[in-house]
């Protein structure tokens, strides 16, 4: 039903009707000259591992048993058996050739990781420096846990990460243990900690932009940093860890801030949507709102949930599939289908 | 309504201690049953939120659909304290019936699954894990017992006991409870229960329509229903409690002619009030936070726009609980239309003071997380739960030991 036809069915209210239908029009963030962030010549992510945990629903009672979505993640007793985590390595091609690599997370269970670094030889890539930087996109567990199968290679690589960090999360980077989460990092983080707060947007290299979003999370964890970047004749792609701020709200903030932010191309990573196989009216939203940006290639996995991916593409939308690339590890998901909703350990997508 | 003399000074300072006593008990239970930090924690949210809804709808049953039976006031009855603390277990009861019996066993188990946890993981459908199921049955128990206090504190203001006024109290009791469930039921399935059909997975198409309002609100969410309906439950609470039933009493004069038209232009007159004010809430967080769009979430979303009209609106409801029930109504003096202007900017005050306190103390007091629109925290849950507290306070132990007419 439309607002014309419920004015005409009510015939009440409708002085109040029709002033909520009348645009305000309040341009928020657009007000600034809009920022030109460069342009570099492609992307290519490799999912190193978007398997945070093998089991859906022990990841879920351990929650619940620790104070459900609001808990404390340190406090929480964490099946040691089930944990993942999740990684990605990101390669850049500049506008004159030269690549660059970058670490998005370092995973949860470091026996796992260790695993799934040296699959990807990522172990070396850091030890050689062709990895120097790791950008941490929030404290969750399964993004930062893992911390020490990086520093174990590379102590002094530099980590850009949200300033809404909690003592303990300093504590493990610094080296540090938690029995009852059953964490640990004995590697003492010596590189520069770049500390990411909402107020500026940080320039990584031409065409590639770092923003954090301090928007409350699950678990008592707080802000996400989120990747964009600016590909030559494509547009605008973000690159996510979880998306807790909401893939939408990344969209209107490069629509209201960045040169030619409304061209959005597309997206990978978590889009923490349907991660624990339940449909909502606002996840109907969120496809809607998607369409209206027409993007051209989503790559979603992780807490995005498979039954978002399938529907999301049974409504149109560009889903990047995924491949059985996932069966040469050691180890599946108990909620990865066959269907290949998306994409999945070992996959790559280049935009 | 009789009105009272305003209190001294000191009596404000008794109300004001007498209220922070209740909170303080209020937090302690709230630690011990649904803070995340704190003992039971069943705040997850909806569980919590829908123990919290279903024992407001059985307080609101007993106080003011039953006006206290079956231990009324009145010749032979029980002392106070005997009489609240027999209410009070009523209510408990009535509720854990509700919650526990009826819909988890009964409704959800012989008719609708929804209703009930088990009925829905035994389905073995997608996503039927017991943590969900629960959080969504939970999500139509709030739903229909919102419905069910919104419709029975307008049918209290405006039709009053008619047509059962001449009947025997236990009679007007069954009466007026029979027919606010059944509007309820009504106003739900329009409302709410399109929202419920689709928690799953796939949509329940053929139970349930897709949610109708979704152009017209921008989201599929029944927030949007939610929001105006405890704008208009604001409403009601602002005309009974601060404004002498003003304006609706004007209808049928002193002498209270013309009953049913009370009810009626009572019933449209606060949905319509309730309406503008939750649109101008909604356009004062436009100004405040841009315009939410399709999709967005977190501020930007339209749904936590409606949310938070209704959270924001269950404060209000506190503040003019508080400003009636503890501070005396202010004062006596002057014409109806300042006593009811003065009071309601004071319960004002006092709501966005409690707001303020919610998301300023409620990290270390209430075990909330940091934040506003936090997808997992709605203030609601613990206004409501507050609001329960006051009215057992007010209407079963007489507002003891404040002196207060009922
Ligand atoms: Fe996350
Ligand atoms: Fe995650």
């Amino acid at each position: 039903m439309d607002r014309r036809t419920f004015l005409k069915m009510t015939g009440m209210g409708g002085a109040a009707l029709a002033a909520g239908g009348v645009s305000l029009g309040y341009p928020r963030d657009g007000l600034a000259a809009k920022e030109d962030i460069g342009e570099i010549k492609s992307l290519k992510v490799t999912v190193l591992s978007e398997t945070s945990w093998f089991n859906n629903d022990v990841f879920k009672k351990n929650m619940m048993d620790g104070g459900g979505a609001m808990g404390n993640q340190y406090e929480t007793a964490w099946d040691k058996g089930n944990s993942g985590g999740y990684s990605a390595l990101l390669e850049i091609e500049q506008l004159d050739g030269t690549k660059k690599k970058l670490l998005m997370d370092t995973g949860w269970n470091n026996d796992w990781m260790d695993y799934v670094f040296k699959m990807h030889g990522v172990d070396q890539m850091i030890k050689k420096k062709e990895i120097d930087t790791m950008v941490l996109t929030h404290w969750h567990l399964d993004h930062f846990w893992g911390i020490e199968s990086t520093l174990k290679h590379n102590p002094a690589i530099t980590i850009y990460a949200p300033s809404t960090h909690y003592p303990e999360d300093l504590k493990l980077l610094r080296g540090g243990k938690f029995e009852k989460a059953g964490c640990q990092n004995s590697v003492p983080h010596k590189g520069k900690l770049i500390e990411c707060d909402a107020s500026k947007v940080v320039k990584l290299m031409p065409g590639v932009a770092l923003k954090m979003f301090d928007v409350p999370i699950i678990l008592r964890v707080r802000g996400e940093n989120v990747l964009y970047f600016n590909v030559k004749d494509k547009g605008i792609v973000t690159v996510t860890g979880c998306c807790h701020p909401g893939i939408l709200s990344l969209y209107s903030f490069a629509r209201n801030n960045f040169a030619k932010g409304d061209d959005v191309y597309g997206s990978y990573g978590g889009l923490h949507i349907t991660l624990f196989e339940t449909w909502d009216p606002k996840f109907d939203d969120i496809i809607k709102g998607l369409k209206a940006f027409k993007p051209e290639k989503l790559a979603c996995n992780h807490c995005t949930g498979w039954l978002f991916a399938e529907k999301a593409a049974a409504a149109g939308l560009p889903i990047v599939k995924g491949t059985d690339r996932f069966k040469s590890y050691k180890r599946t998901s108990s909620v990865a289908k066959s269907s290949h909703a998306f994409l999945t350990n070992g996959d790559s997508v280049v935009f | 309504m009789t009105e009272k003399t305003a209190p001294s000074p000191a009596g404000y300072l008794k109300g004001t201690a007498v209220f922070l006593s209740l909170a303080a008990l209020n937090i302690s239970c709230w630690y011990l049953f649904f803070s995340p930090k704190g003992i039971m924690r069943l705040y997850t949210p909806m569980y919590g939120f829908s123990i919290i809804v279903v024992l407001l709808a059985a307080v609101v049953t007993f106080s003011v659909l039953f006006d206290g039976w079956p231990l009324a006031k009145g010749a032979g009855s029980l002392p106070s304290a005997g009489r609240g603390a027999g209410l009070t277990l009523l209510s408990l009861g009535l509720a854990w019936f509700l919650i526990f019996g009826l819909f988890y066993n009964f409704i959800g188990r012989f008719g609708v699954t929804y209703f009930s946890p088990a009925a829905i993981v035994a389905t073995g459908e997608t996503g039927s894990e017991i943590f969900n199921a629960r959080e969504n049955a939970s999500t139509a128990l709030v739903y229909l017992f919102s419905t069910f206090i919104w419709l029975a504190l307008t049918w209290r203001l405006g039709f009053r006991a008619w047509p059962w006024h001449e009947e025997r109290a236990g009679a007007l009791a069954f009466s007026r409870f029979v027919t606010v469930s059944l509007f309820s039921v009504l106003a739900y399935s329009v409302l709410f229960h399109p929202h419920v059909g689709v928690l799953f997975y796939p949509p329940q198409k053929m139970a349930a329509v897709s949610p109708w309002w979704e152009t017209l609100a921008d989201t599929n969410s029944a927030y949007f229903h939610l929001g105006w309906v405890v704008c208009s439950v604001a409403v009601v609470i602002l005309s009974e409690a601060l404004w002498e039933e003003y304006p609706w009493r004007l209808i049928g004069g002193e002498k209270r002619q013309a009953p049913f038209l009370r009810g009626v232009v009572t019933l449209f007159g606060t949905v319509v009030t309730g309406f503008v004010l939750f649109i101008a809430m909604k356009k004062g967080m436009e100004l405040y936070w841009g315009r939410p769009f399709v999709g967005g979430q977190y501020l930007d979303a339209p749904y936590f726009r409606y949310l938070h009209a209704a959270e924001m609106a269950g404060f209000v409801i506190l503040g003019a609980l508080i400003v009636r029930t503890y501070l005396g109504n202010l004062f006596a003096g002057s014409v109806p239309l300042v006593r009811g202007i003065v009071r309601t900017g004071a319960a004002l005050l006092l709501g966005a003071l409690i707001m303020w306190f919610y998301y300023a103390a409620g990290p270390a007091l209430l075990g909330t997380v940091p934040g506003i629109a936090q997808p997992e925290d709605t203030p609601l849950c613990w206004s409501f739960f507050m609001i329960s507290f006051i009215l057992v306070h007010r209407n079963f132990f007489g507002a003891y030991p404040l002196r207060i007419d009922p």
